[in-house]
């Protein structure tokens, strides 16, 4: 109960203080950052790099044939013959391993998500890190990860879609206004859902319990963990902007161009997603810590 | 425990870097890799049509010319022998053959550019619309070179391949202007003075229109037909034919923007067929009046002032021109026109000094332009009618200055090499005949890819022979000539009239 109050009060002064909550989020990205000195902990994420790599060399590889119709399937309107032409093939790139992603950052990445709060949370316990006991308990885990990525995930397309809509066909500032809301609404959705898979894989609870006491713990600290959503979001704001030209710059310069923006944007993407990850386990793993209000986080 | 930390630091990073290098190698790589040679065609060829882009024309850059037209070649060269085994290679090797002769006629590269439609007519069997494309535009640029007998080849092939039977729907719908080929033949014929030969094209050409207005083609085909057809009768001087069929043209296309044009048809039929002159004015006038804001308003009244010009009603005429350079400025053409026409009455008026401000105003306000050109030897041609020699001299100092200058500046290759045929022809006229034959021999190398500079050899060395007497530099410069363009009608030439100099002599 005395726990409850002295963290309450934390959470009301970070709250009513936005100086103090930008510090603690930018303590917690401190924190992970030092994790990093520990290898280990940033494999799960550069496995999932190397996996979109590898994905990315067999579409550039393999244009033709039954592999072009796969590559097809996920863009309607498009022959698989026309994958064999150049720079179509390349011009596409950008839809078909899009759309591909999409579907296995929800199915698959939730694993590795899992792994990495696993590595996380040794690394914070003094623990051995090990991958494979990492990417074991997250696959235990993987139907309640995939439940919370599946409902996290729609929530955030849905908020960034609407966004999106909206704004199709809007000219100067409103269009901008209201993509610019859809993609806050996106990161405000996201932040609710961040301590969900730390919930899942630290207190291993089940997915609707997850999802409740992830978006209470959010609303608490809302401020900080905005902040640990917003902030590495904008390591991958000058690829998003890229992206929406790179039809345009790719025709202007080269194809290739594709290729490079792609990889740039997996790179940041690999980065920010880290940061996310390991920082919401750092502030959910140091509430489980008493310490009195105005205090650092205390990991250790 | 330090040394340990700082090794674990390094070995993180050492991975991300690599993973990320890796990546960023390696992958791009995976792009090119086995893939089929029609891919990699495509890609060259997109590479060219990147450095065709690049081009600015008129003024051109020299070497990047030469760089694009090498990928493109290359492309030809380095594919042609997959086509047969290739799906879809063919049509890149076309297409880059296609867009290198259309960069070569761009660039004023005339001769190269036929040589190569004539190679994209050889290897396009199974591209239908780039093979009649690359014939047609080898027979334009003959007749543009002005080789008539190869032109009328090359168009009557294009006539026996695409214009018989039912394949002229089809070859309407790839372009329009293709219709055209039998009015272009008889155009030669008529430039050769056969009569007879005209006579059977224009047939041809009143028949193929026929059809093409009976036939299911769009309305925009068809109105386009009827033009021509009006246009086969004025060659033809059918002016009855031409006449009904306008008038039937005026009920079809009452309500619409075509009544100025068909009214100018009309005024040139009844001037040009029947000799009604006030018939021919009124509808002029007519043209003006009701429709001032059409194409054919400015060239109204200076066809009617050219009317009242030749009638001797030179205040009329003026007042005609003058209206045309007022309330039609940005009419280019018909406004330089008017300003000549302006220049030429008050020179026919004996008001010189009018005249010369006219005529000064069309070489200084449009120097590019045909009249431009020409009239800086217009007013030393008055000069040397009025016998003032300083005055002649000065206006032909002044003219081979405009004529340098304009070859120099930033204009079209076209206009300089125009620039430089006046230049020599002002040479001529002063009688500066080393100089004119030094010019003559000194063009080829300037402009390369003018292959009509070819020429030039031949008429220096008959300066030499004729006004310089001096028929050994005529051999030698003939002698190089024929060595120099071995195997073309050029170094045949040359060849002849070396033996007639030896013999001579």
């Amino acid at each position: 109960m005395s726990n409850t109050i002295i963290k309450g009060s934390v959470d009301a002064e970070e709250r009513r203080n936005l100086l103090k909550s930008i510090n603690s989020a930018f303590q917690a990205f401190q924190v992970s950052l030092t994790l990093l000195l520990g290898p280990r902990v940033a494999a799960p994420y550069l496995c999932y790099f190397l996996f979109q790599m590898i994905l990315l060399a067999a579409y550039l590889a393999g244009n033709s044939g039954p592999l072009a119709h796969f590559w097809a399937l996920p863009v309607g309107g498009v022959s698989p013959e026309h994958l064999g032409h150049y720079p179509a093939h390349l011009l596409l790139l950008q839809p078909i391993l899009g759309r591909i992603e999409i579907f296995l950052e929800i199915v698959l990445k939730c694993i590795f998500h899992g792994a990495t709060v696993y590595l996380v949370t040794r690394a914070i316990r003094r623990s051995k890190p090990s991958l494979p006991r990492a990417f074991s308990a997250a696959g235990r885990r993987y139907p309640r990860l995939l439940v919370v990525s599946i409902i996290s995930s729609l929530a955030v397309y849905a908020a960034v879609f609407l966004g999106v809509w909206l704004s199709s066909g809007k000219v100067g500032w409103a269009g901008y206004a209201l993509l610019g809301g859809g993609i806050v609404a996106g990161l405000s959705i996201q932040s609710l859902f961040v301590y969900a898979i730390p919930l899942v894989m630290i207190d291993d609870v089940s997915a609707p319990s997850a999802l409740a006491s992830g978006i209470s713990l959010s609303l608490k600290t809302y401020t900080k963990t905005l902040l640990i959503v917003a902030l590495p979001f904008m390591l991958t704001v000058p690829t998003i902007l890229l992206d929406i030209k790179a039809e345009m710059i790719a025709l202007e310069l080269s194809p290739d161009f594709m290729i490079y923006n792609h990889v740039a944007s997996r790179v940041m993407e690999l980065v920010s997603t880290y940061l996310i990850t390991a920082s919401a386990t750092v502030i959910f793993l140091a509430r489980k810590v008493d310490r009195p209000a105005g205090t650092s986080l205390d990991i250790d | 425990m330090k040394i340990s930390r700082t090794d674990s630091r390094i070995r993180t990073i050492l991975v991300v870097a690599t993973t990320v290098i890796m990546a960023a190698a390696v992958i791009p790589g995976c792009d090119i890799k086995d893939k089929s040679p029609a891919y990699k065609a495509e890609k060259d060829l997109f590479a060219a049509r990147k450095l065709a882009s690049e081009l600015t024309f008129p003024a051109v850059n020299r070497d990047f010319l030469d760089r694009t037209l090498t990928s493109y070649r290359k492309i030809v060269d380095d594919y042609s022998g997959d086509v047969g085994s290739v799906e879809g290679l063919e049509l890149t090797v076309v297409t880059a053959q296609m867009e290198l002769s259309e960069l070569q006629f761009r660039a004023a590269m005339f001769e190269d550019a036929k040589t190569d439609f004539l190679h994209a007519y050889e290897i396009a069997e199974n591209v239908p619309a780039a093979r009649a494309n690359a014939l047609w535009s080898a027979a334009f640029i003959s007749r543009e070179s002005g080789n008539a007998p190869e032109a009328l080849t090359l168009f009557t092939k294009f006539h026996e391949t695409y214009l018989t039977g039912e394949k002229i729907l089809d070859t309407a719908r790839l372009n329009r202007r293709y219709l055209l080929t039998p009015v272009r033949i008889a155009e030669i014929c008529i430039a050769r003075a056969d009569a007879d030969c005209a006579k059977k094209w224009l047939g041809e050409s009143e028949i193929i229109f026929r059809h093409v207005i009976r036939s299911n083609a769009s309305e925009e085909i068809k109105k386009e037909t009827r033009y021509n057809l009006v246009s086969t009768y004025l060659l033809a001087e059918e002016w009855t034919k031409a006449r009904d069929t306008i008038r039937e043209m005026r009920k079809i296309y009452g309500d619409q923007a075509d009544i100025p044009s068909l009214l100018y048809l009309e005024a040139r039929v009844e001037l040009d067929g029947f000799g009604n002159i006030d018939d021919a004015v009124s509808i002029f006038d007519k043209i003006v009046s009701e429709h001032p804001r059409s194409q054919e308003a400015p060239t109204a009244l200076l066809m009617k002032g050219n009317i009242l010009g030749s009638r001797e009603k030179y205040d009329e005429a003026a007042a005609a021109y003058n209206r045309v350079v007022v309330e039609y400025e940005s009419y280019k053409p018909e406004t330089v026109e008017a300003i000549w026409q302006l220049a030429i009455l008050e020179e026919l008026r004996g008001n010189w000094v009018e005249a010369s401000l006219h005529y000064k105003s069309v070489y200084i306000n449009f120097p590019t332009t045909i009249q431009g050109m020409e009239a800086p030897l217009r007013i030393a041609a008055h000069y040397r009618k009025a016998g003032e020699a300083d005055a002649l001299e000065a206006a032909y100092e002044r003219a081979a200055e405009h004529y340098k200058q304009l070859a120099s500046l930033l204009h079209s290759e076209t206009v300089s090499i125009v620039s430089e045929e006046y230049y020599v022809r002002t040479l001529i006229e002063q009688e500066r005949w080393e100089e004119a034959a030094g010019r003559l021999l000194a063009l080829p190398d300037m402009y390369p890819q003018y292959h009509s500079f070819k020429d030039n050899c031949l008429m220096a060395a008959s300066i030499y022979e004729t006004e310089l007497g001096d028929p050994q530099r005529a051999a030698e410069i003939l002698l190089s000539c024929a060595t120099r363009y071995q195997g073309t009608s050029v170094s045949a030439e040359a060849q002849r009239q070396l033996d007639r100099i030896r013999k001579s002599q």
